[in-house]
């Protein structure tokens, strides 16, 4: 360990001190003339072009609530950005949560991989699907990445819903408050974009959900270095097996629990809707807006049998609460001209693994085969009317 | 208003710290660092309450001064041997031992203790033997709870701190190295120790046991370094501050993972604590084994005396099944050095690019004892045997 200062005399290290923050005031001032943030546009370089290929699925490390990069750079990473939409593809995102992700799977065998190996044609062209699914239930969260994922010329969002997606207590929304704050930007253009649709979520949680603006940082353009050190390590991400949090489990063969984590009294339901139902219509809008379509599935998951069964689906969802959910979405999805499709319950209970939520291959290539069907057969396409 | 909060904290802190350097009254400078400690332990814990802990530690320290004269002094040692395992009662019972960052719940509240009680027995040992010469209350005072070292030492010698006190450098010297320090010990934290952080939060073994081979090692070379350059890091601030205030601060971490034994290792590593644990512990137990069985025990007098010593410095860290196996670990290692490599006759021809080799298996092997007892350190019993396991392809 160094122990003495290497400059002879303070006057030396002092001259030295003062150089260095003389470069970084100029270094900051070039900066902000050319509106760059460094730490920003150095978080979008990435490793996966070394290889020739993107990742199948957005970074989310195990710590994923301090170990996040903004969407800028997730996609950047991501096989959705390895060059322009060929002309034969037809550019399926698909956007949820970790059931959709494909939580515990291989990347082959998850819901975008095998419908896109199933080698459908909508209009001529072949469904490419790219898997945009993120951990932890958000509505307000999926239209981001929606937001981000428009950039690269989608022609359908397939957008996967849950009750607790549109939960809007603070508990559930703020299971994604680090990523509202690397993106904040993207969420206050689309609440400012959406008053009537978004303003009345943004009031109430906006407050909590984002840290208080600095009034220094517009005067600061070298900041976020919190996020080097995560990018750092994403650049080895090409070059590990990743983490695909196996389990054994089979929740199928469990017996439903008396009492279920989300029933009709819980926080963040009532009134249905509530304000985060207004993101729905809103990422039809912006994506209609984009030229995308839009189609809304309410996501599979397991239900149980047993003596609580005439109770509660499993273990998340109470009845009465999940029933009222299906009727109100599907009558919303109705008066705004949203392009809707129910498969709550196609998927039987054994293929599901350690959430009722998270499905093994085979209930993906279920699911594919399904979706498959809705889009080719059913299309109809959203309007977003009111 | 966060920055606000930082604001003041960075301007006032070595304001205060700056403030009570040695050209001004030594009674001042007390109060001074007093109220800089104070500053700091609101600014660290973000509460209030942690003033009224702060006092409780003032009136230790006037408790110690007042009793390690009397013939009371070896109950007051008992006192704080007590209050420091109290000190960790509640996230033991919690199962929060092995969170090691501060703030959050009111344990943490009572940061600096684990440093200050064993500052405060030191001095009761030697103020019991007449050894504390002319040193005063005030220089007291500032030695035990200097804003420099509270939070994480290093755990000075209290005539060492007297005498630095005392010194007479001059002020554009000291503020030199101590700005270096500081800047020194702000990189380390900030760029390394933050860097293999984002690494080790990112591919944690102790949440998922069950990771490759290959991600388990990364994971437990990041975490050793990780410790290393964190622990430094605070230890050059604190040093930095130190000289800002005027006091010399002993150095704590020498190039640790170049030593050649683990016997080095210990007199480079924390070596503030090392030092404390062998006069204070080591020693007692070595010689009072020896007084009653003699010298015909020698082995197993030192096998007791260094798990002793060292299960103590594993539980100092935490009361937990796993700090213990941590220190039993290094326990272990310095027994089986002292029996055996302390014992071996040295090379005569110690240039050679034979020795260099030895020297670097040396240096290699006392690294990986090291690095593989973290594993203890960084996650609970159950858990620590499962990566152990995992980093040996036994599961």
């Amino acid at each position: 360990m160094l122990k003495e200062s290497p400059f002879p005399r303070l006057a030396v290290f002092a001259r030295v001190l003062l150089k260095a923050l003389a470069i970084l005031l100029v270094l900051n001032v070039a900066l902000l003339a050319a509106g760059v943030r460094p730490a920003r546009s150095l978080v979008t370089l990435n490793t996966w072009d070394l290889l020739g290929r993107g990742r199948a699925r957005l970074a989310y490390p195990s710590d994923f609530q301090n170990g996040q990069l903004p969407l800028e750079a997730l996609l950047a990473a991501h096989e959705i950005s390895q060059g322009p939409k060929p002309p034969g593809e037809y550019r399926v995102v698909l956007i949820g949560e970790s059931g959709i992700a494909g939580w515990g799977v291989e990347d082959d065998d998850t819901l975008a991989a095998q419908l896109t190996a199933l080698g459908v044609e909508v209009e001529g062209r072949r469904v490419v699907a790219y898997n945009l699914a993120y951990p932890q239930p958000g509505a307000p969260r999926d239209v981001l990445i929606l937001d981000a994922a428009l950039a690269h010329d989608p022609d359908l969002v397939v957008w996967f819903m849950t009750p607790a997606a549109l939960n809007d207590s603070l508990e559930v929304v703020g299971a994604n408050r680090v990523f509202f704050n690397l993106n904040r930007e993207r969420l206050e253009r689309l609440a400012a974009a959406y008053p009537a649709l978004l303003g009345g979520w943004y009031a109430e949680h906006a407050p909590a959900l984002l840290d208080e603006p600095d009034p220094l940082a517009r005067y600061i353009a070298i900041q976020e270095q919190d996020l080097l050190p995560v990018w750092l390590n994403a650049l080895l991400y090409p070059f590990e097996t990743p983490d695909l949090a196996r389990s054994d489990r089979r929740i199928g063969s469990e017996p439903v629990p008396e009492e279920a984590r989300y029933t009709l009294g819980s926080p963040g339901f009532e009134p249905m809707p509530n304000d985060t139902w207004g993101f729905l219509r809103a990422g039809c809008l912006q994506a209609r807006g984009a030229g995308a379509d839009l189609l809304l599935v309410n996501e599979p998951m397991l239900v149980g049998s047993g003596p609580h069964a005439d109770e509660n689906y499993n273990a998340n969802y109470g009845r009465d609460l999940y029933d009222r959910y299906r009727e109100v979405l599907r009558a919303y999805a109705a008066e705004h001209g949203i392009w809707y499709s129910d498969l709550w319950n196609i998927i039987p209970a054994e293929r599901f693994t350690d959430t009722p939520l998270h499905m093994d291959a085979e209930g993906f290539s279920m699911l594919a085969d399904a979706l498959r069907g809705v889009i080719v057969e059913g299309s109809s396409g959203s309007t977003c009317e009111r | 208003m966060q920055w606000l909060g930082w604001a003041v904290g960075i301007g006032a802190f070595p304001g205060l710290v700056l403030a009570a350097h040695r050209g001004a009254a030594v009674r001042l400078r007390m109060v001074l660092a007093l109220a800089a400690t104070a500053a700091l332990l609101v600014l660290f814990t973000g509460e209030v309450a942690s003033l009224a802990l702060f006092a409780v530690n003032i009136l230790l320290v006037v408790g110690t001064w007042r009793l390690a004269r009397t013939r009371a002094w070896q109950v007051w040692i008992g006192v704080i041997v007590v209050l420091l395992i109290a000190s960790k009662l509640p996230a033991a019972l919690a199962g929060t031992s092995h969170d090691v960052s501060l703030g959050g719940d009111s344990l943490a509240l009572w940061v600096g203790f684990s440093y200050l009680a064993f500052r405060l027995i030191h001095v009761t040992v030697e103020a019991h033997a007449g050894r504390l010469g002319d040193v005063t209350f005030e220089e007291f005072v500032i030695y035990a709870l200097h804003p420099a070292s509270f939070v994480a030492g290093p755990i000075d010698r209290i005539r060492t701190s007297a005498a630095s006190q005392r010194r007479a450098a001059p002020l554009s010297e000291d503020v030199h190295q101590g700005a270096w320090r500081i800047l020194l010990g702000v990189f380390t934290k900030f760029v390394i120790a933050n860097s293999l952080f984002a690494f080790i939060a990112q591919h944690d073994m102790t949440r998922n046991p069950d990771r490759p081979i290959h991600m388990a090692w990364l994971w437990l070379v990041a975490y050793s370094f990780y410790l290393l350059a964190d622990f430094a890091a605070y230890t050059h601030i604190a040093i930095g501050f130190g000289r800002l205030a005027g006091i010399t601060l002993p150095e704590n971490f020498v190039r640790p993972y170049f030593s050649t034994s683990i016997a080095q290792f210990w007199q480079r590593w924390h070596i503030t604590l090392s030092n404390w644990v062998r006069d204070y512990i080591f020693f007692p137990v070595a010689r009072s084994l020896r007084a009653r069985a003699g010298n015909r025990f020698r082995a197993p007098i030192q096998f007791a005396a260094h798990m002793t010593t060292m299960g103590a410095v594993g539980l100092w860290h935490g009361l937990t099944p796993a700090f213990l196996i941590w220190g039993l670990w290094h326990g272990l290692g310095l027994f089986l050095h002292g029996q055996f490599g302390a014992r071996r006759p040295r090379s005569k021809n110690g240039e050679g690019a034979a020795a260099r080799l030895r020297t670097a298996a040396s240096v290699a092997g006392t690294w990986l004892f090291v690095t593989l007892g973290w594993v203890f350190f960084a996650a609970d019993l159950p858990t620590a045997l499962r990566i152990f396991a995992r980093l040996f392809g036994l599961s």
